[in-house]
């Protein structure tokens, strides 16, 4: 029955390989259907005819063939797959008979034999040349054959070449022949196919020379290495008819020995390549990683890097000092631990705050850091996420660099461009001054030839000034010194006020200049003056380019979250080796393109500062012969309301103004006072804080003007003493210096700051001018702390506040002064607060006046009390708010 | 008027170069002819051969040396004394001597020593 079922064998996997050729072609259900009959039968046969290796593949095939037939569909790679257990079939049903046969032949033991010593000589062997020589001595013994070969497939899979050949006739082992194409001959079919074959008459196999009208056999078996076909194994006979299937089916056992042995020798052959390789790499990484530690142990920046793990992969020495431990200590730490040594270290704690957001997230932190560990300095500092080459993340860097002596020479550089700029700012402000009133008439009529020298003088005077404008910003943009009032900004009026200001000098150009705006208006985020800055030194730049007759044309718009503003003109353009020049500072000067308008060449240079401190960009494009087009971007202020422009043109003039200018530089007072004269004020100039006080105390003024500096005393000390005195306290103030200090100026209760340039300092004083009186309020309480605070408190709110620290100066004020409130305090020395209202209360004039009774002690005061004296009571510690909107309200009243 | 000394003045700075022709003519009694541009300058000096040529360092398109290189290079203005003028106290003194010039005076000049400065400078 063994035998029967083994000889029907090939025919059932050919009536298989049919139905699975049809399926090819096209699904069809009964082919399908076929092929999952005769693939079931077979597993139940082989199993119960104990072929095991025959069943398994069987089912395998039986499996699919169920899929197809369940969905009705089959795919490309499920028929190579099918193709594949075929072909194992084919060899497993040798293998089959092979075993079969053993049990009954003679030769048979022999064969087995070399079975068993074909697999130890495998185990044992790892080179190719061993494994098919001893193989085929081996094979001898069992097989007749005039030549054996094994020969394998090239890299490109177009060639296969003997590897190893053996001709008995010539006396054993001989080098290999040349290549052959892989698809020719009986050995290009055997390896096509996948399959052994059997041939018992052909004209001559592969080598074997002939002598004519001789024919002969041969045998081939294809070798596979995993799911690919790698080679052959020849066998020759030079007599027709040689072999019989049962050679075939040892011939195939063999052969799946020589592939076994294959794979594994290959396995480890790669296995050992790989080691080998992976150790090499290991050296070249270790060597690079050697040179990247000693590179950045020797850089002064301390610099780790923490993993998305939130510890500490790496860390240089210097890292380790920062953080004040052992580096040992610090690789591999968790970053809280790292925290809690860092705490201590910062000057600010909202640094290492902002550390940890950093890390946390996705945004890079670049800032500068003050720390006392390991030694009180600034730092620059970067917190940064990092990726490898892939764009995995590899977590985050963090880099410390003591940059105390850069900031040292940063401040001390800045410090002195801008004192020599305000050094030269003042006595340019005097020659420019005088020559303006030369020309204005004020020195008599002027002769035309007196006029053009003058005005040249003028000219240059103001080109001066201009010129040292810039070098003050610009030392002040680069030391990041510029203060910015971020206000939202109208697009529409800023680039209508830079055009409006370049006008003139386009006229001068024969240029023309044409806004062209968008549909809807835009609003940026920004400072006026500082954005209408930018837009003035681009205009006047495109316009001084620009070919007489050439035109300047302006566009806005807004794209993702900010707005562009392009100036586009028709000059001459800027190579592209300039491009990236046209930013730096002076580059104008260095060709000496320009005499005129916008300085020296800094007006890009500060246009560009500016915006990138607006948090916006700035650039240029540019071809030689096709003009320049400069674009500003600005964030846009997302919906919230438009400032009102200043409305200083639109007060009406104070007549009769009285001004008091307190200044130490004479020719500044006689400019000056020359100047507001002009307005029809009447002017007092002194020199020092003495002077001007005793001037106050004779005769009030609707104004005064006072320098930062007095020869006698600080500016701002004068201003403290003026709001004090009862007399005078509510005399509008302006501080007057080159330097912007407005700050200072509020702090110490002045109404602001002014340029020493009268010509700028005249639009704010109007403005003061005809700003009505702020309402006073008297503050009575013994604690100067009490009313510090609440002086600018009141003040902050847009009152008058005379503070005076006990009930007799309190009384003593209100009998020449009526308060719109009075605010006291209840426990004082000397006369109470209860008392004091008392004595105000007996005053007529004062019955109806507003008052506060301050107190921590509100149950010593009874609710009739209260309504005796007219005073509201508030609780010490009062909130601020609540104390101001309490006077808002009493002043509000009729 | 023959006589009279002809000064041309050679500077791209429209109100410098009127200070110096309104100081020479002034202090000195010269008569001053004014050109904007190298270019303009040449060509005058061309026609009317001056008696010194007063010239700007930094100037546009074509800088001092250029032009005082160019006119020393002509047949007809290669004999007039060039003077050159300039603000930069760091000129090239290899260059300068290459130029030609007779000599250079530094801005800012004194009014009234600028005629007596330059006749100096002339062989």
């Amino acid at each position: 029955m063994r035998a029967e079922f083994a000889a029907g064998l090939s025919a059932r996997i050919e009536t298989l390989r049919a139905a699975l050729h049809r399926l090819e072609g096209g699904f069809r259900s009964d082919d399908a259907q076929a092929l999952y009959r005769a693939a079931h039968t077979l597993t139940g046969t082989a199993a119960s005819f104990g072929a095991d290796g025959l069943a398994h593949v069987a089912g395998d095939l039986e499996d699919l063939a169920r899929g197809w037939l369940e969905r009705g569909v089959s795919m490309p790679e499920e028929w190579s797959a099918a193709a594949a257990a075929v072909g194992e079939l084919d060899l497993a049903a040798r293998e089959y008979r092979a075993t079969l046969q053993s049990g009954t032949a003679r030769t048979s033991a022999a064969r087995l034999a070399v079975v068993g010593e074909l697999s130890s000589l495998i185990n044992a062997a790892v080179d190719m040349r061993e494994i098919f020589q001893g193989a085929i001595q081996k094979v001898q013994r069992v097989l007749d054959f005039r030549r054996a070969s094994v020969v394998l497939i090239d890299e490109a899979a177009a060639h296969y070449y003997v590897h190893t050949l053996y001709d008995r006739v010539r006396g054993g082992f001989v080098p290999g022949e040349a290549m052959f194409p892989v698809d020719q001959g009986v050995t290009g079919k055997a390896i096509h196919e996948g399959r052994p074959i059997r041939v018992d008459s052909l004209p001559g196999t592969e080598g074997i020379l002939l002598q004519e009208g001789k024919r002969v056999s041969a045998m081939i078996v294809p070798l596979h290495v995993g799911d690919r076909v790698i080679g052959a194994l020849n066998f020759g006979h030079e007599n027709e008819g040689h072999y019989t299937e049962e050679d075939l089916d040892w011939a195939v056992v063999l052969g799946r020995q020589i592939e076994t042995s294959l794979y594994y020798s290959k396995l480890l052959s790669t296995i050992a390549q790989q080691r080998e390789a992976l150790a090499r790499e290991h050296t070249t990484v270790q060597a690079q990683r050697n040179q990247l530690e000693a590179l950045i142990d020797a850089s002064d920046a301390a610099v780790m890097l923490v993993g998305p793990d939130h510890r500490i992969a790496y860390a240089n020495a210097a890292m380790a000092t920062l953080v004040g431990i052992p580096r040992e200590a610090v690789l591999g730490a968790g970053l809280e631990s790292l925290e809690r040594f860092l705490a201590g270290s910062f000057v600010d704690p909202a640094a290492l705050t902002a550390q940890g957001e950093a890390l946390a997230g996705q945004a890079t932190l670049r800032d500068r850091v003050d720390l006392v560990f390991p030694q009180r300095a600034v730092y620059q500092r970067v917190v940064a996420p990092v990726r490898d080459r892939g764009g995995a993340p590899l977590g985050h860097i963090v880099l410390y660099r003591n940059v105390t002596h850069e900031v040292e020479v940063e401040r001390a550089k800045s410090e002195f461009v801008s004192v020599v700029s305000h050094e030269l700012r003042t006595p340019m402000t005097s020659v420019k001054t005088s020559l303006s009133l030369l020309l204005a008439g004020a020195g008599g009529p002027l002769e035309s030839a007196s006029r053009e020298l003058l005005e040249i003088a003028l000219r240059n005077a103001d080109r001066l000034i201009r010129l040292v404008n810039d070098l003050l910003d610009l030392s002040r943009l680069e030391a990041g010194r510029m203060e910015f009032r971020v206000e939202p900004v109208s697009l529409e009026d800023s680039v209508a006020a830079g055009l409006e200001a370049v006008a003139a000098f386009a006229d001068e150009q024969g240029v023309t200049l044409t806004p062209r705006p968008p549909a809807e208006p835009q609003v940026v985020l920004g400072e006026r003056d500082r954005v209408l800055q930018v837009f003035v030194n681009v205009l006047a730049n495109a316009i001084k380019f620009s070919p007489r007759g050439g035109q300047v044309e302006v566009r806005w718009w807004h794209e993702d979250g900010f707005a562009v503003t392009q100036v586009s003109d028709q000059g001459p353009g800027i190579p592209a080796d300039k491009l990236a020049a046209i930013f730096e500072p002076f580059t104008q000067l260095d060709s000496s393109t320009t005499r005129e308008h916008g300085g020296a060449g800094l007006g890009l240079t500060i246009a560009q500062r500016i915006v990138q401190a607006l948090g916006g960009q700035m650039w240029v494009e540019s071809e030689v012969g096709r003009g320049a087009r400069f674009s500003v971007r600005l964030p846009l202020a997302s919906a919230q309301p438009v400032a009102a422009p200043p409305v200083a043109t639109t007060v009406p003039l104070p007549q009769e103004a009285r001004v008091l200018l307190v200044h130490g530089d004479p020719d500044w007072r006689s400019l000056t006072a020359a100047r507001l004269g002009a307005e029809g004020w009447c002017i007092s100039p002194v020199a020092t804080g003495a002077e001007a006080l005793a001037s106050l105390e004779q005769q009030p003024v609707d104004l005064v003007l006072v320098a930062l500096e007095l020869p006698d005393m600080h500016g701002l000390d004068f201003v403290q003493q003026v709001r004090r005195s009862p007399a005078v306290f509510d005399t509008p103030l302006l501080v007057v210096s080159d330097a912007e200090a407005t700050a200072g100026a509020l702090a110490y209760g002045a109404e602001g700051w002014v340029p020493a340039d009268p010509q700028a300092l005249i639009g704010p004083a109007r403005g003061l001018l005809a700003t009505p009186k702020r309402p006073v309020v008297l503050l009575v309480d013994d604690d100067p702390a009490v009313r510090d605070g609440v002086t600018k408190l009141l003040r902050r709110g847009g009152y008058a506040c005379l503070a005076v620290g006990d009930a007799a100066a309190g009384l003593a004020f209100v009998r020449s002064r009526r308060p719109s409130v009075i605010i006291t305090d209840l426990k004082m020395v000397g006369m109470n607060g209860l008392a004091f209202l008392e004595e105000v209360r007996r005053r007529p004039e004062l019955r109806n006046v507003p008052a506060i009774l301050l107190s921590a002690h509100g149950s010593e005061v009874t609710s009739e009390r209260l309504r005796q004296l007219g005073a509201h009571f508030v609780a010490k510690p009062f909130d601020s708010k609540a104390l101001l909107s309490q006077v808002r309200e009493m002043t509000a009243k009729p | 008027m023959a006589d009279t000394f002809r000064a041309l003045i050679i500077d791209d700075d429209p109100d410098l170069l009127r200070l110096v022709q309104r100081t020479l003519e002034f202090t000195a009694g010269w008569d001053v002819m004014t050109a904007g541009s190298g270019a303009a300058g040449i060509e005058l000096a061309r026609r009317t051969t001056p008696d010194v040529i007063l010239v700007d360092v930094m100037m546009p398109e074509m800088d001092g040396y250029e032009v005082c290189r160019r006119l020393k290079a002509d047949p007809a203005t290669g004999t007039v004394p060039i003077v050159l003028l300039t603000a930069r106290r760091d000129l090239n003194q290899a260059r300068l001597a290459e130029t030609g010039a007779a000599g250079v005076v530094l801005k800012p000049f004194q009014p009234e020593e600028l005629a007596r400065q330059v006749r100096e400078l002339c062989p």
